[in-house]
């Protein structure tokens, strides 16, 4: 390596540099050699490496910003149309399988349809029409089982409530690539806590992923999330699904006020 | 070529936070900062061909951010001349407790971070925020690498100094 042009400049000048203790014309002096002289730059740089805490500090600062909901107009943004006008392409869903705990499609039918057919049951009980959840051989969600309902008018975060006391938590909206718009959501009985997410369609919801029920507290009543197993394996799905920008309260107000339109 | 463009816009979409926290700086102000991630975005994708296959996104758009803000926003002096205390992130907890020394000295910062020169808030966060190499901002912001470790320490010493009792 050439030796630096500009050894003359020792690291108490460098400190003064980078503390602003220099004149005006020694600082574009020195301004100028870090410009030419690669080596100079390196060894200002790491004296000023020295205030670590202060770094820190300054990293910290803004970060909740990094945690927020994305405003839905940014997010509208990013997937609008092209310049030609053309929309983008339908991305395909990541290949579920290769995900450990997801249910492939063919048992979650078995899954949903166990979970179906006891939330039916309690819509019947209020005289709910009494079909059950869904329709499980198909894997979609139909006007008006219980969590075709919950998905179409219940805000995320806040619990839908079945006819005996069980729950349907719509948990974030988002949208794909193709533009769908998908929730995930969790169903809360006496012994199960099932999550799932599911894309509106035309008409009806399709049943994307369902995940194998957790067992929870029989005395609990109260919302509570799904844990372990369960929600490692919806977040690995999700990480695929998703791409990280969840629609805020009232973009999702709005979407449910235009009916998924 | 859409596939490509899709992944693009994959990668932009997940960048957004950091738009906004770049953007943040910029205006300080939230109203104008998603104003200006958006026209940032629209600018982007019209002008997807420019953007090289290989290089950072990221970079691409802090640089699109930055000449925005200069061309546009502060030619029409939109922003604010400081930041209400009601822009910045609430890191006191919902219901106001759990304030921990920390997080007070993290909420100086912030305020702090309002008082550098425009010039030193875009380093500061590029630099010292996002991580990026003084080549790296000195090309976003179209400035020597000296010029930029000469703003970064004078940025520095003034947090410092405004970090000090009394200091904000």
């Amino acid at each position: 390596m050439a030796p630096s042009q500009h050894e003359h400049i020792d690291d108490e000048m460098l400190v003064a540099f980078l503390n602003c203790e220099l004149s005006s014309k020694q600082s574009a002096y020195i301004e100028q050699a870090i410009n030419d002289d690669e080596q100079l730059a390196a060894r200002a740089d790491n004296l000023m490496q020295v205030d670590e805490p202060l770094v820190e500090l300054i990293s910290q600062a803004h970060q909740k910003i990094l945690r927020e909901p994305v405003p839905s107009r940014l997010s509208a943004a990013v997937w609008q149309t092209t310049s030609t006008g053309a929309r983008t392409e339908v991305m395909k869903l990541p290949a579920r399988q290769r995900f450990t705990g997801y249910v492939p499609m063919a048992i979650a039918a078995s899954v949903t349809l166990v979970i179906g057919s006891l939330l039916g049951q309690q819509f019947a009980e209020q005289g709910i029409d009494s079909r059950s959840l869904t329709q499980a051989d198909a894997g979609i969600i139909i006007a008006p089982t219980p969590l075709y309902v919950a998905l179409e008018q219940t805000p995320s975060q806040q619990p839908f409530v079945a006819g005996n006391g069980d729950i349907i938590l719509p948990v974030m909206t988002f949208q794909v690539n193709d533009g769908r718009y998908c929730r995930e959501f969790q169903i809360n009985t006496d012994s199960k806590v099932s999550v799932g997410v599911a894309c509106k369609q035309k008409d009806y919801w399709n049943m994307e992923i369902l995940l194998a029920a957790d067992s929870r507290p029989v005395d609990s009543k109260s919302y509570q999330p799904a844990s372990g197993y369960s929600q490692v394996a919806l977040d690995a799905v999700l990480d695929g699904l998703w791409n990280g920008v969840a629609f805020d309260q009232a973009a999702e107000k709005e979407l449910i006020q235009q009916a998924w339109r | 070529m859409e596939a490509h463009e899709n992944e693009l816009r994959n990668e932009l979409a997940t960048l957004i936070p950091r738009l906004r926290r770049f953007a943040m700086t910029l205006t300080s102000n939230i109203h104008d900062s998603d104003d200006l991630v958006q026209n940032a975005i629209e600018r982007a994708l019209k002008n997807l061909n420019r953007w090289e296959r290989g290089t950072r996104l990221d970079s691409w758009m802090f640089r699109i951010m930055q000449n925005l803000w200069i061309d546009q926003y502060r030619a029409n002096q939109r922003r604010d001349t400081g930041t209400s205390i009601d822009d910045l992130p609430n890191l006191s907890g919902e219901d106001g407790r759990q304030v921990t020394e920390n997080q007070l000295m993290v909420r100086d910062m912030e305020l702090a971070i309002t008082k550098l020169s425009e010039e030193q808030r875009s380093l500061v966060v590029l630099v010292l925020v996002e991580g990026m190499s003084y080549r790296e901002a000195a090309k976003i912001l179209n400035t020597p690498i000296g010029t930029v470790m000469s703003r970064l320490a004078r940025a520095r010493k003034t947090l410092a100094e405004q970090l000090q009792p009394g200091g904000v």
